[in-house]
Order: C-alpha cells, then structure tokens, then sequence
C-alpha cells in the first residue's frame, strides 16, 4: 500500500478513536504530520473532508476544527523558514502545543502531565529509532 | 512553491470559516445525517469494546447495581412520605409525572478516560430531541442535552463546569443549585440556616418543560458549613458511573 492512502486509512482510524473511546487530539497529530510529508492541494482536500467528518461525529460546530487545523498549518508554513518542521524534534514540541491549545478549546482531556509522557514517549522512541538507524 | 501552499492554505482557512458561518446549509445537514448514520454502527461497538475492556469485576459490578437500586427506592420512600403529609395536612401535593422516555446508546465522550464531562449519543434531531432534555439512568440523572444534530446529540454531566441545575435534598427538603466543578458535583447555594447532612440523596426540583423533579442527581459525601456565611456547599457523588453507561433514557 502506498504511503500517502496508509496515512488516510490513519487519519480514519484516529477519527473513530478520537471520538469513541479517547478523549485526545489524534486526528490533529495525523493530520498535521500528512501536511509536512505531503503538502499539497490533494492533503488539504482530505484534510478538510476528515475535519468536518470530525464535528459531524462529535456533534461540534461544523468548521471549527477545520478552522483550528489549517490556522495551525498556516503557522507551520509561514514559519517553515525559522522552523524546520521535517526535524521530528521540532515537529513534536509543536504539535505539543497545537495539541494542548486545541484540548482547551474543544474540551478534550487537559492534563498536561499526560499530554508530556505521551509526546515524551513519542520523541524517545522517533530518538531512538534514529539513533539505532531503524528510521531513517 | 512555499508562498503558492501558503496562499493554498489561506483558502481553505477561508472556506472552513464559510462552513463555520453557515452549519445550517442544506447540503452540510444532508452530509451530517449520512455521516452520523454510517460511523453509528462502528463506534457503538468500539464505545462497546472499551466498556468491556474498562469493566470492573461482575460481583462488584453487581453490589454496585443493588446498592443503586437501593438509594432509588429510598428516593421513593421519601417522595412517598412526602405526599403522604402533605395529603394529611392538606396543603400541598407532589405528584411525578409519567416520563415519555427514549432510549438512546452512549457512542463517545468528552474529557478525561474515566471521568468524561460529556457523553454522546446516538440519538438527535430525528428523533425529537431537543436541548435541554433531561437525560436519565433508572431514576437517576444523568445530564442535559446540551447540543442536537441530525442523528447525534451531547449530554452535558453534572461534572461539565458548564452544569447548573435546582435541586432539593431529598430529607430535608433544603434548596440549592448543583453545579459541575471539572472533578466533582458541588451543591451550592444552601441557605446556612437550611440542613444538609451527609449521606442525604440531592435530587432535582423541577424545571418547566425540561427537567423533571424528583430525579436523583447523588448524595451529599461532604459538607462545607460556616455560621458565618449565609450559603453553606456540599460535594455531591453521582450514584451513575458515567463512564460505564452504556445506554440512556431521554426524557421527553
């Protein structure tokens, strides 16, 4: 399977999750990383698709968590030049924040404890992983 | 290439506004139904899974179900005790009214794993739901809807910071307001000269057209009295899991 229709099939999948059985902004950490590896108009279609699934299926104000998601990739874009956002290192600390701003707005789970283990566990192993060449 | 996906990026942040701005479109509500009605299947039974995943041991499950059908019964004692003086003194009745009740399936949650402030539910719009309803478990209350679509709707938990509600003890017949604090139920607004005491079931008043009165919203755990001032609060537990309701009742 190719690598742009697998992180589709994520993107569902965190959908379902997201708002079923985790109260955590999945969906905006999948969407987030498919814009930096794939930032093109095609992304931006699917990712306003999924966004609006996301507020039927929460029962949310239509367009909000679209609105959330592109304001933070346009963040992403025009900062592209002082942040590399393809370093994993920086991508993290801020879908960290985006992840902690948008559990504020959209009344998720906000422990911050919680959200640093996870982040902090994501950035050990990417370290990890790059560090015993098993990600390249 | 950068400024083209930048200016990319600035229309779709356009038309999410658009969206934003106009939910009630024809098209959108179309789309919010077929979408509601697809995903339901699938995240009832993953809502399901993690129940059973999250279940607690089935003796413990099953003292904790007698013990709320004790505190039910013990609420119906008390309303019956009431009426019951009240028809000697013949000043004033309670009455219960009978609930057209709908059933619903509990799809998703808001807030923490296992203390969520919102639940959502596989009933909405279609179904005649509107905000405001009382959402119940037995004779217990659970929340209020709080948000309608097509086919979805939020209940909001007496936990949801948002949460305000009458209520009277059910001994005492002490009046105040129930709100939610993020972690626990507070009962607030207690006159100091009016007694409530630990243990004592809050149950609701009774608001017009939504609410109905006598549901049981929990029991007093503490409470928190100065001579001083001239509201004393009381935390209140919820005698529902929230997290392990697996089906509501809407109160039409």
């Amino acid at each position: 399977m190719r690598p742009k229709n697998l992180l589709i099939l994520l993107l569902f999948f965190a959908l379902l999750i997201e708002t079923t059985i985790i109260s955590f902004p999945l969906f905006l950490f999948v969407s987030v990383v498919f814009f930096v590896l794939y930032p093109d108009t095609k992304t931006l279609l699917v990712l306003l698709a999924g966004s609006m699934v996301l507020d039927f299926l929460t029962s949310g104000n239509l367009g909000a968590s679209a609105l959330f998601l592109f304001a933070a990739l346009l963040f992403l874009s025009v900062y592209q030049g002082v942040l590399d956002i393809k370093n994993y290192k920086i991508l993290l600390v801020a879908l960290f924040a985006f992840s902690l701003v948008y559990a504020y707005i959209f009344s998720y789970t906000l422990n911050f404890i919680v959200y640093l283990l996870i982040y902090g566990t994501i950035f050990t192993a990417l370290f990890v992983g790059f560090k015993k060449k098993l990600i390249y | 290439m950068k400024k083209r996906i930048n200016l990319i990026l600035l229309i779709f942040l356009l038309i999410s506004f658009l969206v934003f701005l106009n939910p009630t479109f024809l098209p959108f509500k179309l789309a919010r139904g077929f979408v509601q009605a697809v995903f339901s299947v699938p995240k009832s039974a993953l809502y399901t899974l993690k129940l059973g995943f999250l279940s607690e041991g089935k003796e413990l499950s099953q003292l904790k179900d007698e013990n709320k059908k004790l505190y039910e019964k013990l609420s119906e004692y008390e309303r019956l005790k009431r009426d019951n003086e009240a028809l000697r003194s013949q000043f004033e009745t309670s009455s219960s009214n009978s609930q057209n009740l709908i059933l619903a399936k509990v799809i998703g949650f808001l807030g923490p794993l296992t203390n969520p402030n919102t639940l959502v539910i596989d009933k909405g719009e279609r179904d005649g739901i509107k905000n405001g309803q009382a959402v119940v478990s037995g004779k217990n209350l659970v929340g209020k809807i709080e948000k309608v679509s097509e086919k979805y709707s939020q209940v909001m938990l007496p936990t949801n910071s948002g949460f305000s509600l009458l209520s009277k003890s059910s001994q005492n017949n002490s009046q105040g307001i129930v709100r939610g604090e993020g972690d626990f139920i507070l009962l607030d607004q207690v006159v100091i000269t009016e007694k409530i005491e630990n243990g004592e079931l809050v149950l609701t008043k009774g608001e017009e057209n939504s609410v109905p009165s006598d549901l049981i919203i929990g029991k007093i755990v503490s409470v928190n009295r100065r001579e001083s001032a001239p509201f004393q609060t009381g935390k209140i537990e919820s005698l529902v899991l929230f997290s392990k309701l697996e089906t509501v009742f809407i109160s039409k």
